[in-house]
């Protein structure tokens, strides 16, 4: 009889514990925030680098040379430009300016008004749409007289927003 | 069966694209003479691969600011750089000081390098000026700042220096767009705001729980030692 009593007390014990644990375990709950940003951003997805190939001093320029920037963002840029660096040959012997390289942003090829500089130019009037592509061209004139070898530029596109 | 090769094929040994993104709005830094506050910079790699970004500063603010060098951008994640102004007690010029701060990416090398550049606005506001200070006009100089307040430029992420003194007025808190947003928090664990388990945390209350079934089983115990049935 005792043993009996005992062993109830013992099984009610373990299922009040049981219930007070599945109680407390139900009550606990999860929270979870998060805060999306808005961005801007430049991708370029293709003409990368650019490759004017072989040309002649005082020759003909090259051929457009296409190169496509997305805005891969949440939002329009409020500012996009380009600068160049001046070409640079390794060894070193004359280097050629910046602007010998052209850009253009429309598809009339306007070369002659945006001769690249190493100040930014603004090209499409600043803007590029969030998820819009831009394909701006670029070309290259060798001037007659240029020493013979390989030269090498940096190009920067630059967004902001 | 050909056609996923040939995917795959380009998938494998397509260069990743230069890609950098930027959290969009100004960075708005409010600092009084002689103390330093930051504001976080927000970037995106949506990139393929970890890329290393370098930054700079420019205009009237450069002079006043201090910033990672680099910073490493794992794909797909904002990555804050922190940009700290400290404005020497010294400081005698204009209350609002513009700038910008730019982040860029560089490309692969070939004929010509194709970089991608993100530019950011940047003000600062400084606070607790003298009243002789000129309004709105911006200093002419950097030589005027030679304090100990003068920050340390470029320096790395780990580097960061902490120029508040403990005198000073310590104005942490985020100003205006661009600067650090509340991080996504993690799962939080909690019990509801109504009965008893309100009144403890998880813990407490698990523990108080076992406690009274403790108790609930000693009383039982004695009371039926008492009535001689154990």
């Amino acid at each position: 009889m005792k043993k009996a009593i005992g062993a109830s007390v013992a099984v009610m014990a373990l299922a009040l514990f049981a219930a007070g644990v599945f109680a407390i375990t139900e009550t606990i709950s999860a929270t979870a925030e998060t805060t999306i940003e808005e961005t801007c951003g430049l991708s370029i997805t293709a003409g990368n680098p650019i490759a004017f190939g072989q040309l002649i001093a005082g020759g003909n320029p090259s051929l457009a040379q296409p190169v496509s920037v997305k805005n891969t963002g949440s939002v329009s840029t409020t500012g996009f430009t380009v600068y160049g660096d001046g070409w640079q040959t390794n060894p070193v012997t004359v280097p050629m300016d910046v602007s010998r390289t052209s850009v253009s942003d429309d598809n009339e090829l306007s070369w002659t008004n945006l001769a690249l500089s190493s100040s930014p130019v603004p090209i499409f009037d600043g803007i590029v749409l969030n998820g819009e592509t831009k394909i701006p061209e670029f070309r290259l004139s060798i001037p007659a007289g240029q020493a013979a070898g390989t030269y090498t530029q940096t190009i920067t596109f630059t967004a902001s927003c | 069966m050909k056609r996923i090769l040939f995917i795959l094929f380009i998938l494998l040994f397509t260069p990743s694209a230069l890609a950098l993104q930027q959290v969009a709005g100004q960075l708005l830094i409010s600092v009084p003479v002689g103390g330093s506050n930051s504001a976080q910079y927000g970037l995106v790699n949506d990139g393929n691969e970890t890329i290393t970004i370098s930054i700079r500063a420019d205009g009237d603010a450069a002079q006043y600011l201090s910033f990672p060098a680099s910073v490493e951008l794992v794909p797909n994640k904002i990555v804050y750089a922190s940009i700290t102004a400290a404005i020497p007690s010294n400081y005698n010029s204009g209350n609002t000081i513009s700038g910008s701060v730019y982040a860029l990416q560089q490309g692969k090398p070939g004929q010509v390098q194709i970089n991608v550049q993100m530019k950011k606005s940047l003000t600062i506001t400084v606070t607790n000026q003298p009243s002789s200070a000129p309004a709105n006009s911006t200093p002419s100089s950097a030589g005027s700042s030679g304090t100990a307040a003068t920050p340390t430029k470029n320096t790395t992420a780990a580097q960061q220096p902490q120029q508040n003194n403990p005198d000073q007025p310590d104005n942490t808190e985020p100003t205006g767009l661009g600067e650090q947003q509340p991080a996504a928090e993690p799962l939080q664990a909690g019990l509801p705001s109504t009965g008893f388990a309100a009144a403890f945390p998880a813990d407490l209350a698990t523990g108080a729980a076992i406690a009274a079934i403790i108790v609930i089983i000693l009383v039982a115990f004695a009371i039926l030692k008492k009535l001689g049935k154990i």
